[in-house]
């Protein structure tokens, strides 16, 4: 604020009709609306009419070490949710978050509010707490609720009847699924789920992982534990985007992904090789745009035969550790370029192409118009590849080089070089940063 | 540029702002009247002459910039244009109330959170908006004491 506020004589704010003033308080954090509940009698019960109840115990009483906690101060916030969900009944919420890391909530106390938020139609429940919630939980049959984001030690006893009608967007945070219908149950019981996270889920109980969904757009699964034994089912005709960053399962199928636009297939390093993602690269093989790691280009080479991907237009390879101490039989990006009849972009670490094909893949000659190379070194088999990529280009138009860091003195030469190496897309531009 | 119908508004304080009708029916209320009266609408409101002029100006903008203006800029400008003191925020909120203003309103709403926010504590609240503190002695304490946690 750029003046100093003078202190006023005449009180015009609290004549204000409540829906302003509940205008005004809602941009303030529910802690702060709670405050000025001692204002003047006016304003005494203006927050319970709030429409978003946000708690946060850790960030709220500001503490940073479990033990500075007094069961009096815990008790004392407790009743002040209760209060907001509990004592009013009137008004809608339209959202209710509430994160608490300590084991301090009894499990009938955190259903009450559950209950209460429920039967005041609301619409996001952003939930991270470490209580059981029991099997009487209402938010399965809710059927305002438009998006459930749960976090942190839930372990999802998911009813026979999942019925969540208005259901746009899940995100499942540490949760643990009790059996393989529990998991079927949820999709089925989500007719108009559009977006689905999940994230360090416990599979330890999952044999097939089923998400079988008519409308879903987006679908991201990161890092699952105890997923060795499980099965990955994706049908899904209306997905556009697809991430996945985990280890391998046991096995795979993926039907149906003809609206994919965008698929990022991140698998993490695998102690045993034995582990087959063929079905993966399949399943997705349609798709325009895809980001792969290092560890995930190795499984795709490895594929007999490779799969072509006809229509992919944007590659990304952003991962090159295992490409680092490259052996001369090694297969690398150049393997996979033959497979790549319509790319247009390429980003990739230098290291990742291992060899230069003496039969230039079509898309070189073709169709590639911006090239990126990572992690580019003065060293001559490096300048080589760059050399390649020059001569051979038919249509390139931008040609990036991302210097290593080590070798920035290096630039001016490498700059040198490259400009005047021989070039095959006369208007072609090179930037080396 | 097209030449769009413009709608002629007269305020109290007999001045006549001349608007382009799409920046006229962003308040609700010229909408509806011009609805009924052809392209003339008589605003009848206390001391809306700098307020008319304001509202014009960030309507106006709010138009003309609409497809150009990246996001970052629009808050900016928009965070300059309601740094005014509580007077001149009285003066654009009841302009914003009574003709309707969706943004505008929103624009304020907003100002007077931050303000709020601003404020260390309760009894800064007060001063900054003149609010009189009408608590009997034991309602107060009984407030503060069932929000011990929240430091009021």
């Amino acid at each position: 604020m750029a003046e100093q506020v003078k202190m006023e004589e005449i009180d015009r704010i609290s004549d204000l009709h409540d829906s302003i003033l509940i205008h005004i308080l809602s941009f303030l954090s529910t802690k702060e609306a709670i405050k000025t509940s001692v204002l003047s009698t006016r304003w005494r019960y203006l927050f319970d009419l709030l429409p978003n109840i946000d708690f946060d115990l850790e960030e709220d009483l500001c503490r940073k070490n479990i033990k500075s906690y007094s069961t009096d101060v815990i008790e004392n916030y407790m009743c002040s949710v209760d209060k907001m969900l509990l004592f009013c009944n009137t008004t809608n919420v339209n959202k209710f978050g509430f994160k608490c890391w300590i084991r301090m909530i009894g499990s009938d106390r955190f259903n009450g509010w559950i209950s209460a938020a429920v039967d005041r139609g609301v619409k996001h429940l952003d939930l991270s707490t470490s209580v059981l919630p029991s099997s009487t939980l209402p938010i399965f049959t809710c059927k305002t609720l438009v998006s459930l984001k749960l976090g942190k030690y839930f372990v999802l006893n998911v009813p026979k009847d999942v019925h969540l009608p208005n259901l746009k967007t899940l995100h499942l945070h540490s949760v643990g699924f009790l059996n393989d219908d529990s998991v079927k149950g949820l999709f089925s019981g989500c007719p108009h789920l559009e977006d689905m996270v999940t994230r360090k889920c416990d599979l330890g109980e999952i044999r097939n992982f089923h998400i079988s969904h008519h409308l879903l757009k987006t679908l991201t699964i990161r890092y699952s534990y105890n997923s060795f034994q499980c099965w990955l089912w994706i049908n899904a005709p209306n997905l556009t985007s697809l991430e996945y960053y985990d280890r391998l399962v046991a096995g795979y199928s993926m039907e149906n992904l003809q609206s994919l636009t965008k698929a990022v297939i991140n698998i993490s390093a695998c102690k045993t090789f034995r582990a087959d993602a063929t079905t993966i690269f399949k399943g997705i093989c349609d798709v325009p745009s895809l980001v792969l790691s290092d560890t995930s280009l190795e499984l795709l080479l490895r594929c007999e035969p490779l799969p072509v991907f006809a229509n992919l237009i944007r590659l990304d390879l952003p991962c090159h550790l295992r490409f680092r101490y490259s052996n001369p039989l090694q297969k690398g990006l150049e393997t996979l370029l033959s497979s790549l009849p319509a790319l247009e972009k390429l980003e990739f670490y230098q290291e990742v192409l291992c060899s230069l094909p003496e039969e230039v893949p079509s898309c070189l000659l073709h169709k590639l118009k911006t090239i990126k190379i990572t992690n580019f070194t003065d060293e001559k088999y490096c300048i080589g590849k760059a050399k390649y990529i020059l001569k051979n280009g038919g249509v390139l138009e931008k040609l990036i080089i991302v210097t290593a860091s080590h070798i920035s003195v290096a630039k001016k030469w490498i700059s040198k070089t490259l400009f005047a190496s021989a070039r095959e897309s006369k208007p072609c531009f090179i930037l080396i940063i | 540029m097209l030449l769009s119908k413009n709608s002629a508004l007269e305020s109290k304080d007999n001045e006549i702002f001349e608007v382009e009708e799409s920046i006229a029916i962003q308040s609700e209320l010229i909408k509806t009247m011009t609805t009924m009266v052809n392209s003339k609408a008589y605003v009848n409101e206390r001391n809306q002459m700098v307020p008319e002029a304001r509202c014009r100006k960030q309507a106006n903008y709010h138009v003309e910039q609409n497809n150009k203006i990246v996001d970052e800029e629009l808050s900016d400008w928009e965070s300059k244009f309601f740094e005014v003191d509580m007077d001149d925020l009285h003066e654009l909120f009841m302009a914003a109330n009574y003709l309707e203003i969706e943004s505008l309103l929103n624009g304020v709403t907003k100002r007077v959170g931050d303000f709020i926010k601003a404020c260390k504590n309760v009894e800064v609240i007060r001063q900054t908006f003149g609010i009189n503190n009408d608590f009997a002695a034991q309602q107060e304490e009984e407030i503060r004491k069932l929000n011990s946690w929240n430091h009021i």
